[in-house]
């Protein structure tokens, strides 16, 4: 098992890694720069499935305690030939459960991402977004047996089996199974579950956007940008740990076309497309059967690459410098590719393609029409975004509220 | 500046909110069964008043560790089944009481016996104060033999005949060495056997002529006396003209019995020999009166001399000499036989010819097979049995029906102890018709109530015998299971037969613990109940049923775990071997056997044997305890197998 919520921060922050709150086909003046503060908070407890049906974030520590992780757990190899008997002798099998565990995971992420961008040209803008990660992750695990366990204790107990410190060792063990849980998971050099915290540095984005079309009524730009990965990659020993970047260099190209229904009220269309380049991490070999006891490997992978797309209506008064928008964003990533064996690969590669849909709102304010008069001695914007997920497949359920600091100089 | 400041206040905002806020999950329970209590320590064993010890029996399996998984399952399936089987049957016994009801020996044989005497004693009453002449009797009886041969097998008439004849010139010998006629005044000649007298009238027995030519002087020995008097001369003049007498005996034995037999003086003294008159014993030392007679004066062995004149092996002739008064010392060498090299049936002595005819001796009967009565429920054995024998020198039904002593009083009704037989009396009497006269129709209906009841009580008897075996057979089948399983190839490296007694005694709890077949080297260990210590200065108590020669070895531990129940019974592989547990190779026959393949001197000594057992009872009837044997080095399990005893009542 890999960080059950790895793509999370990274997830969140990509796709507001564009150089303004609201996508525009706007460039800086030429010689203008441009500094941004951004700041995204989020807090999560769920995730969408493959269904797009809504489940904890935990799910994946929603795990049953299988005869067969028991009989693993003892040392001597007799003993578990005995209780694999036992078992036998009673027409149950090594996969059947005795108990579920079932826990609660939360995440707080918290991102600033600074922006500098300089107008190279009055059609072409560069920028860079640098962003810092705090994040911290907290879970509680729970474990509640089930009817076989009942039947298991009181075989064990029943005068013909009449393995009464049995049951009772056995009982012990169940009432034990978190703490021996996370002796597994030490056993197997992975961290035990408890609060984690890091504050760290992100992938850092460049980007360059030209303006290809000017006209008063359509606007055309494009950007074409790269993504280094400068972030901290998943920790293969942490199941609760947050990537701040996906471990690989990553290319993309933007096109952004404005409709002016009038000088201030522009209807904003936008497609992205984001290739991640093949790379190699360490990875857990988990498979469907077994997600601890594995062995760790330096594997190949290939991202899926990213298609975004959206729009928006975004209207600016020049007397008040108010500005209010409204959208529609999507996005999609296609599943990512292992280099592994098969019951290896298909386990990491398992609900790695992710599809998300959100309405946004946006309310601004910018003193540069102030300024222009006179009336403002700096000239800046700052907003405040919020986004509502109304549909996600794989993804971490994100409502979430961005604000933006621009300053001009 | 307003809104510069309104700006740097957002942006101070903006950075700031983030800060303080970490991530919080909700607590998660954990929720288990809760686990039945264990039961309490003191209980352990359920020793009470009323149940002192309780004697363990089973088997012991040092399991290989490549055992197969499903090896190990059949071998759990197989002691379950055999606790299964035990439980069951002890269920059984314990509701019906087996052991004191149905047991050979048991209330309801006892019950069936006194039954059938009761109502045998009833019958016989009820025909014997019936108005039947006696003479019509005796001539009942006295035609019965001729038809009852004719009706033998029909192709071996002469071989039936011959061997009657034989068994009747036995009894005359049988007869006269009974003690109690010797000493007997009869009216009239007593018969040794009423259904062989055709055969005597035929032969010419107790004829006055026959007496005369062999010499006696009162030729008139065998008529009746109005006053009574005793037949000796009669009978012993009668055993001189059988064939056992002419062709076993050796001339000089021949010749000796015939001159006692015309002596009044010596005739008078073998009669008080035979009848045990004390008179005629003169001890050559005062010890060897123990040799015949205990110390209150009755006969220590009836037997002594007259079932040796009648086995024709009159081997005490030393003994006879030590006792007998000097004047009749001749009669301790009166049998000596001519050996014929292959014995046939004429060859066999009185007492072995009446042992064949009468159904005592079945390998005799093997090989020289009686005449049988086909068609019939009871056979010749069966009548000759039930009319003519004799229990050591009590007097037979023959007697009690036809012998016409002075004084009539020792005459009983003959103890017949063999349940089966007592079952065709009816028949028997019912064989001879003339002798026994028939029952009043009010006597006839209490005998058959009285038939009912014993039939009730044989149904019941055979019935649940019969549930017992079958109970019994699963028992066996499991426990076959069991070792045929152990044998497998890489299951085991021992399946040890053992047992594990514990009582409870003078405010101690002893364990006792040997290999079964070992019972004189045990290891033993003892509890203060008090105070719950192990005792090391503790010994055997004779009322657990060891011997005081036994080896007593001393356990390292014994102790109860109060939490689980367990008892652990701890000692080295030095007692392990004095005590027994040493190679032993599997078996090679089809009937499975104990083994050992370890050899524990071999393992490192510093190593012992612990045994974790689990007290139970299965169905509520069996007690049970089952659990583990390790050999253990320190804490380190070198080998591990299960136990499972069961309550065996040692």
């Amino acid at each position: 098992m890999n960080s059950i919520v790895a793509c999370t921060a990274v997830s969140i922050l990509f796709y507001s890694m564009s150089l303004s709150a609201f996508e525009s086909t706007t460039v800086l003046p030429k010689g203008i720069r441009n500094i941004s503060i951004r700041t995204i908070n989020t807090e999560t407890k769920e995730k969408s499935d493959s269904n797009g049906g809504i489940i904890p974030l935990a799910d994946p520590l929603y795990k049953p305690l299988k005869f067969k992780n028991i009989i693993s757990s003892e040392k001597s190899v007799l003993k578990r030939k005995e209780i694999e008997a036992f078992l036998k002798s009673e027409g149950w099998s090594k996969n059947d459960s005795v108990g579920d565990f079932f826990a609660d995971l939360d995440a707080q992420i918290n991102v600033w991402a600074p922006i500098v961008s300089f107008g190279v040209t009055d059609k072409l803008t560069m920028g860079v977004a640098i962003p810092v990660y705090s994040v911290s992750t907290d879970v509680e695990v729970g474990f509640r047996t089930n009817e076989m366990a009942d039947r298991f204790l009181r075989k064990l107990q029943s005068p013909l089996v009449n393995r009464g410190s049995s049951a009772i060792e056995a009982h012990t063990k169940l009432t034990n199974a978190i703490p021996r849980l996370n002796e597994k998971l030490e056993d197997n050099g992975y961290r035990t579950l408890k609060k984690w915290s890091a504050i760290g540095l992100g992938d850092i984005t460049f980007l360059s956007k030209y303006l290809v079309l000017n006209e008063s009524k359509y606007k055309v730009a494009t950007a074409l940008g790269f993504v280094a990965p400068t972030g901290r990659v998943d920790d293969p020993d942490n199941l609760t740990d947050l990537a701040f970047g996906d471990g690989q260099w990553d290319l993309f190209s933007q096109l952004y076309f404005d409709q002016y229904l009038s000088p201030k009220l522009f209807f904003n269309q936008y497609v992205k497309y984001t290739y991640q380049a093949p790379s190699k991490k360490i990875v857990r070999d988990k498979t469907a059967d077994e997600t601890i006891e594995v062995e760790k490997s330096k594997r190949s992978f290939k991202l899926g690459d990213k298609v975004d797309a959206g729009f928006s209506v975004q209207y600016e008064q020049d007397q008040t410098g108010i500005k209010v928008g409204a959208g529609f964003l999507y996005n999609r990533k296609f599943s990512d590719r292992y280099d592994a064996r098969s019951e290896v690969r298909d386990e990491l590669q398992k609900d790695t393609e992710k599809e998300a849909g959100y309405w946004k709102a946006m309310l601004g304010y910018s003193s540069l029409a102030a300024f222009r008069k006179g009336e403002a001695k700096i000239p800046f914007m700052s907003s405040i975004e919020y986004r509502r997920q109304m549909f996600s497949v794989n993804s971490p359920k994100t409502d979430f509220t961005q604000v933006d600091v621009r300053v001009f100089f | 500046m307003k809104l510069g400041s309104l700006a740097i206040l957002f942006l101070s905002f903006n950075i700031l909110s983030g800060c303080g806020r970490w991530a919080n999950a909700t607590k998660q329970p954990t929720d288990v069964l809760i686990l039945p209590e264990q039961g309490e320590t003191e209980s352990v064993f359920s020793l009470k008043s009323s149940l002192s010890s309780i004697g363990y029996g089973g088997t012991m399996v040092i399991l290989n560790e490549k055992a197969e998984v499903s090896d190990l399952t059949d071998l759990l399936l197989a002691a379950q089944d055999s606790r299964k089987a035990w439980a069951e049957m002890k269920e059984f016994t314990a509701e019906t009481r087996y052991d004191e009801w149905y047991l050979e020996g048991g209330f309801h044989e006892k019950a069936l016996l006194l039954v059938r005497k009761d109502l045998q004693n009833f019958i016989s009453e009820k025909k014997k104060n019936s108005n039947l002449d006696i003479e019509v009797r005796k001539a009942s009886a006295k035609s019965w033999s001729i038809e009852e041969i004719n009706n033998v097998v029909a192709e071996d008439v002469e071989k039936s005949r011959k061997m009657i004849s034989l068994y009747c010139d036995a009894k005359i010998w049988e007869l006269a060495t009974n003690a109690q006629f010797s000493k007997t005044l009869y009216h009239s000649r007593p018969s040794p056997l009423m259904l062989c007298e055709e055969y005597y009238e035929r032969e010419g027995y107790f004829l006055q002529e026959h007496y005369l030519d062999d010499g006696l002087q009162d030729s008139n020995v065998c008529a009746s006396s109005e006053v009574g008097k005793r037949y000796g001369r009669c009978l012993w003049g009668a055993v001189i003209k059988t064939s056992q007498f002419s062709r076993l005996l050796t001339k000089e034995s021949q010749e000796a019995i015939k001159s006692i037999v015309s002596d009044d003086s010596l005739l008078d003294g073998f009669e008080r020999v035979l009848s045990f008159d004390a008179d005629v014993f003169e001890y050559k030392k005062p010890s060897y009166s123990r040799l015949l007679f205990k110390t209150d004066g009755s006969v220590k062995n009836w037997n002594a001399f007259s079932e040796g004149i009648l086995s024709l092996q009159f081997k005490s002739s030393a003994k006879c000499m030590w006792t007998l008064r000097e004047d009749l010392e001749g009669i301790c060498t009166l049998t000596k036989v001519n050996q014929p090299e292959v014995i046939s049936f004429e060859d066999l002595s009185p007492l072995e010819v009446i042992r064949v005819m009468e159904g005592l001796d079945i390998d005799l009967a093997r090989k020289w097979p009686y005449p049988n009565r086909p068609e019939s429920s009871v056979g010749i054995d069966d009548i000759l049995y039930y009319f003519a024998h004799r229990d050591n020198h009590e007097n037979s039904e023959n007697d009690l029906l036809f012998h016409e002593p002075v004084d009539a009083s020792y005459l009983q009704k003959p103890d017949v102890k063999n349940s089966s037989m007592l079952e065709k009396v009816e028949s028997i009497e019912d064989s001879i018709p003339g002798v026994y006269s028939q029952l009043s129709m009010e006597d006839a209906e209490k005998v058959k109530e009285q038939k009912l009841l014993i039939r009730d009580i044989q149904d019941d008897l055979d019935s649940t015998r019969k549930r017992y075996d079958r109970y019994f057979d699963r028992v066996t089948h499991t426990s076959e299971e069991a070792f045929e399983i152990g044998y497998r190839p890489n299951l085991a490296h021992a399946f040890i037969e053992a047992r594990f007694k514990v009582s409870k005694r003078d405010g101690k709890l002893r364990a006792y613990h040997w290999i079964k077949g070992y019972k004189e080297s045990v290891i033993l260990a003892c509890l203060d109940l008090s105070t719950g210590e192990n005792l090391q200065e503790c010994s055997i108590n004779p009322r657990d049923g060891f011997d005081e020669s036994s080896k007593v070895i001393m356990a390292d531990n014994f102790s109860l775990d109060a939490e689980t129940g367990v008892v652990k019974f701890d000692f080295d592989l030095d007692n392990a071997i004095a005590a027994g547990y040493l190679p032993k190779e599997r078996s090679q026959s089809l009937i499975k056997d104990s083994f050992l393949d370890l050899d524990l001197s071999k393992i490192d000594q510093n190593s012992h044997i612990s045994l974790e057992l689990e007290p139970g009872i299965v169905n509520s009837a069996l007690e049970i305890l089952s659990g583990k044997i390790f050999i253990k080095k320190g804490q380190e399990i070198l080998e591990r197998g299960v136990v499972s005893f069961w309550d065996q009542n040692l």
